[in-house]
């Protein structure tokens, strides 16, 4: 379904919802649910924090259905999940510090081939960074966004989305290549 | 390097808009290493993003949409089940951090409400103002009914040539009320003038006076007449 088709569908849905409609609460989730797992998950990189995340949001769009501008359904929905992540992340974040450290050790010690290796440091880097930056890093390249898409969620300009994004790989790279030399 | 930074940006750019480095950015990779290290680096950004994608892909795969589906319906149910959160009294308690700044707000509203109680000519009245200005309505009264209660016993008297009984006792009374309104008094000569010789009359009365001298006294000087005019003349001054 292309872009504009999912805003027109969703902004039907929405309708029939506040019109009483239950099921069409079942066909939101169906046209939703992958892009906001894929964001959670691209974000945390865990199937389980991913899939709390995509019900919270859910749980929040149906709280909210009255209220929300029907415009733009998706734009919505990604900036709760976007809020959601952070503050998920923060409390996370908080709660595992000292283990984080840890397993970093772990990871970047034990076997493996250069692309592994690659891999491990460059999702440790992403935790280092300022969660916005991390955000707009992982809707880009995991999620596969596109610039126009990625600002529209961040609630920010396609500007300022690339800048933002600049940032995130500059200080991903400074931090991977810290890591590599401590490592050597 | 400043250039350095320009092109690693244009190079970046470039990279997520999926167009091509240009010339000038390849003859500058060609010469800078730092810059070739950066674009290296972009592309093993980009095969390790390629990598998460399968990850979520085969992670989306495993998932049994329908029972998760489900989940989010019942937890939505569940949620639309629960009664409205009562606040606890403690978020509606200040921060620390604000009780001076409420404080000082407390004190500049107080001095503002003090500064408009204060009544600017012909538009606000303090409290003790209203109550002054009901008890000079009140003295007002007093006067008046004074004079008209004169007036009324000396007509009688004017009219029957003797004192009752009744003039008797109420002579007596009106006696008493002049040293009462006497205070009121102080600024309205004519007023007072005209009460002390309403009070000598009475006086007389008390006194057994003789009435055709009490009479001549009343002819003599146009006392109910002068009575109506003083009432008048206080009627049409407001409050004393």
């Amino acid at each position: 379904m292309g872009s504009d088709e999912a805003k027109e569908r969703c902004k039907e849905l929405v309708e029939r919802i506040r019109n009483g409609d239950s099921e069409a609460f079942s066909d939101i989730i169906q046209i939703l649910k992958g892009r906001i797992f894929s964001v959670a998950y691209g974000f945390f990189r865990n199937r389980e924090e991913a899939l709390d995340i995509t019900q919270e949001v859910f749980v929040r769009l149906w709280k909210m259905i009255r209220k929300i501008e029907t415009k733009d359904i998706e734009a919505w929905v990604l900036k709760v999940t976007r809020n959601l992540c952070i503050d998920h992340y923060r409390e996370k974040r908080r709660r595992e510090l000292k283990e984080m450290n840890t397993d970093l050790r772990g990871m970047v010690g034990g076997r493996e081939d250069e692309k592994e290796l690659f891999q491990n440091l460059l999702e440790e880097a992403l935790r280092r960074i300022p969660e916005r930056q991390a955000f707009a890093f992982s809707l880009r390249f995991f999620s596969g966004m596109k610039i126009s898409e990625m600002s529209e969620a961040m609630g920010i300009s396609e500007g300022g989305a690339k800048s933002l994004l600049f940032k995130a790989v500059e200080n991903i790279r400074k931090i991977m290549k810290e890591k590599e030399n401590e490592r050597v | 390097m400043k250039e350095c930074k320009k092109v690693r940006k244009d190079i970046f750019f470039a990279f997520i808009e999926g167009k091509g480095l240009g010339k000038e950015g390849e003859e500058h990779l060609l010469k800078c290493e730092e810059c070739k290290d950066f674009f290296t680096y972009l592309n093993s950004v980009s095969s390790a993003s390629e990598e998460v994608k399968k990850r979520i892909d085969d992670e989306m795969g495993k998932i049994e949409w329908r029972v998760f589906e489900r989940e989010i319906i019942e937890k939505v149910r569940e949620e639309s089940r629960k009664p409205l959160r009562i606040f606890p009294l403690k978020n509606f308690l200040l921060p620390k951090y604000l009780i001076p700044s409420m404080a000082i707000l407390i004190i500049i509203i107080s001095v503002f409400i003090y500064i408009l109680s204060i009544p600017r000519e012909g538009e606000f009245f303090s409290e003790s103002q209203i109550f002054d200005k009901m008890e000079k309505v009140s003295a007002k009264n007093e006067v008046l009914k004074y004079f008209e209660d004169s007036n009324f016993l000396l007509s009688s008297f004017v009219e029957k040539e003797s004192i009752d009984k009744y003039s008797l006792k109420k002579s007596k009374e009106l006696l008493l009320k002049k040293r009462f309104i006497n205070q009121y008094l102080e600024d309205f000569p004519n007023a007072r003038q005209i009460a002390s010789k309403i009070d000598f009359l009475f006086m007389e009365f008390q006194m057994d006076g003789e009435n055709k001298e009490i009479m001549r006294i009343i002819e003599r000087e146009n006392l109910i007449l002068k009575i109506k005019l003083v009432k008048d003349e206080i009627k049409e001054m407001g409050a004393l």
